[in-house]
């Protein structure tokens, strides 16, 4: 079937998902689970705004990076080094963190944007290798191999406990997060980013310019990263520089793969991929925890291309017509009624 | 006046071919310019120097007046040029909607802050959504319009694709081999659909195509092309005569 479907559950259907997703995320989660377990779903919600940012550079701006830890790395010391030398506000950081990794992204973004498809992906590879050398590096700064204490933010509320509220702060921020690349990819910048990901000579005739287009993307991918750097830096309360090595920058790009590199939805499965099963695959039997990673990647990619995120998105599509909660024929109604015709004009 | 579009002494080598050799002609105002000529003569070449995706090697291409010999590509649709590939340059993952739209791209101007923002705050220009779903009705393709374009028969793309060339809001409007693909029916009611967008939009047309009958029905002037030389540049009439054309279509056996 080649037609778009234009899935249009009736409200009744849309208030009960919207119900069932809020008492999933406000209550079960803070309230019903082990407490241990909430502040791993915060890093979950976490890693899945760090991957929604390669979802933006790769899955639409079609760039292969595996530097994605260097932003989270920025982000995290941002927030770490404003606390614990110039004793800020923690949330107040959040801005500057995303700030500071957007301006470094836009930076990187320009010459990277030069290197095609697999220079960049080593380009930015190199870049994930060299940060926790360079943090090391600077320990006048950042505090070397011993990292910076920056503390779990308490929380204000006193029917929260510390792991709740700060669950609750990655929530409120993932959920903006994730509204803003929903708009971001709808529209016109959504076309205009598949155009110039899938035909550059069709991109050039239509004017779409690709390199401002292309810095961009790839800055507002690194302020996704810089924002999780700096909420991690809060829900682990320490930074170090090997949290930010190679093997995360692969994790997020693996999450990103097995989520569906275009479905933004699907960051979440990811998301939860990388924060649950290579400790349990580890618990099984050590060598299994990393051997997962390739696998995972591997057989996704071999399978499942769009991820589970687009397989869910396919079934969700399909469940839609067969319920007949589509809206196709609305549209060709109102159609009919705008339209003026060539062929009726007098020659 | 002088002409829309002029080319002059255009020379595009690749490596040892020379796809264009000093390649001189007009687009008045308002005409239907027919490009005809064998394949591998040099027609497509020629649409790619015009709209800047080829680098000329020599030679000058005024447009209005205006010499856009050295623009990048991707500033030619706003000047008002827009044009179709011949192999077609859709999306297939796009809805055939979707696919017209892009066409409005530089009247959009789609960024970060905009589509963040919204429609209110960043003083964004709408989607031109009405003005596609016409053109696609007027085209003939209002079914399909909530379809992927990707599986569509070719004559159906070819159309789309000019559908996205005129929401463009063009002066002047290339199509390379528009019927490709379609059946003898088809062909004239393309011609007539030519014909129409023409005088409704107040077009000039450079059309390469090779159904010789269509061509020369619609076009005011017709330019032919060899083996990367003009070969002949005249009413239609007068280049059907022409001994030279005559002999090129029955060298490569066309
Ligand atoms: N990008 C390119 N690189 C190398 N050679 C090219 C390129 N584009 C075109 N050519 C060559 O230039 C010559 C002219 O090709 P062109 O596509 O312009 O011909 P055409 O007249 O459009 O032919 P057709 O009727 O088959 O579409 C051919 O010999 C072709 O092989
Ligand atoms: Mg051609």
């Amino acid at each position: 079937m080649n037609v778009v479907i234009k899935p249009r559950p009736p409200l009744a259907a849309r208030v009960i998902f919207a119900a069932v997703l809020a008492v999933l995320f406000l209550y079960v989660i803070p309230f019903a689970i082990p407490n241990y377990l909430v502040s791993q779903l915060a890093t979950v919600l976490v890693f899945a705004i760090a991957i929604i940012g390669i979802n933006l550079v790769t899955g639409y701006g079609g760039a292969i990076t595996l530097g994605h830890a260097a932003f989270v790395a920025l982000g995290s010391y941002t927030t770490a080094i404003l606390v614990v030398s110039y004793g800020w506000n923690p949330y107040a950081t959040i801005p500057v963190a995303a700030g500071l990794s957007w301006l470094a992204g836009w930076c990187l973004g320009f010459p990277a944007l030069r290197l095609q498809g697999l220079y960049l992906a080593m380009g930015t590879l190199v870049l994930s290798i060299t940060v926790p050398a360079l943090l090391k590096r600077f320990d006048g700064f950042t505090g070397g191999v011993q990292g910076l204490n920056v503390g779990n933010p308490e929380s204000p509320v006193k029917w929260l406990d510390d792991s709740q509220w700060i669950y609750f702060v990655c929530l409120a921020v993932a959920a903006i997060l994730y509204f803003v690349a929903a708009r971001i990819l709808s529209g016109p910048l959504r076309r205009a980013m598949v155009t110039a990901r899938d035909n550059h000579l069709v991109a050039a005739v239509l004017g779409v310019d690709r390199a401002p287009l292309a810095t961009a993307t790839f800055a507002m991918s690194s302020l996704y990263a810089g924002v999780a750097g700096s909420l991690y830096a809060m829900i682990v309360g320490f930074v170090s520089p090997d949290t930010f090595n190679v093997m995360l920058s692969l994790s997020l790009f693996v999450g990103a793969v097995v989520g569906g590199i275009t479905s933004i939805g699907g960051a979440i499965v990811g998301a939860m991929f990388i924060q649950f099963v290579p400790t349990w695959a580890s618990d099984i039997d050590v060598s299994l925890g990393g051997l997962v990673f390739g696998v995972a990647l591997i057989v996704t990619l071999v399978i499942l291309p769009s991820g589970i995120g687009g397989l869910v998105g396919r079934l969700y599509d399909r469940a839609c017509v067969r319920l007949g909660w589509t809206e196709a024929a609305q549209d060709e109604r109102d159609e009919r009624q705008t339209a003026g015709s060539i062929q009726n004009e007098p020659a | 006046m002088t002409a829309l579009l002029s080319v002059r002494d255009v020379e595009i080598d690749f490596g040892g071919i020379r796809a264009l050799q000093g390649i001189s002609f007009d687009v008045q105002r308002g005409e239907i310019c027919g490009l005809i000529g064998p394949n591998g003569a040099g027609k497509t070449s020629l649409f790619n120097a015009i709209s800047r995706v080829y680098p000329v090697d020599r030679g000058s291409i005024h447009f209005d007046g205006r010499d856009i010999t050295a623009l990048p590509a991707n500033r030619i649709i706003a000047l008002g040029i827009a044009r179709t590939l011949q192999n077609v340059g859709l999306f297939s993952t796009l809805s055939v909607k979707d696919n017209v739209l892009l066409g409005a791209h530089h009247r959009v101007r789609p960024g970060f802050i905009k589509a963040i923002l919204g429609r209110g705050l960043a003083g964004t220009v709408a989607d031109p959504e009405a003005e596609a779903c016409a053109l696609l009705h007027d085209l003939g393709l209002g079914e399909v319009r909530d379809h992927l374009a990707g599986g569509l028969p070719f004559g159906t793309l070819k159309r789309i694709e000019l559908a996205r060339a005129l929401i463009s809001h063009p002066r002047f409007l290339m199509l390379d081999e528009p019927a490709n693909g379609l059946s003898h029916g088809e062909v004239d009611e393309l011609a007539d659909v030519i014909l129409q967008v023409r005088k409704r939009y107040d077009l000039t047309v450079l059309i390469v195509e090779h159904h010789m009958r269509m061509l020369m029905r619609i076009s005011d002037h017709v330019v032919v092309l060899e083996n990367g030389l003009k070969i002949a540049d005249g009413a239609p009439a007068e280049v059907k005569a022409d001994a030279k054309v005559a002999a090129a279509y029955l060298g490569s056996a066309a």
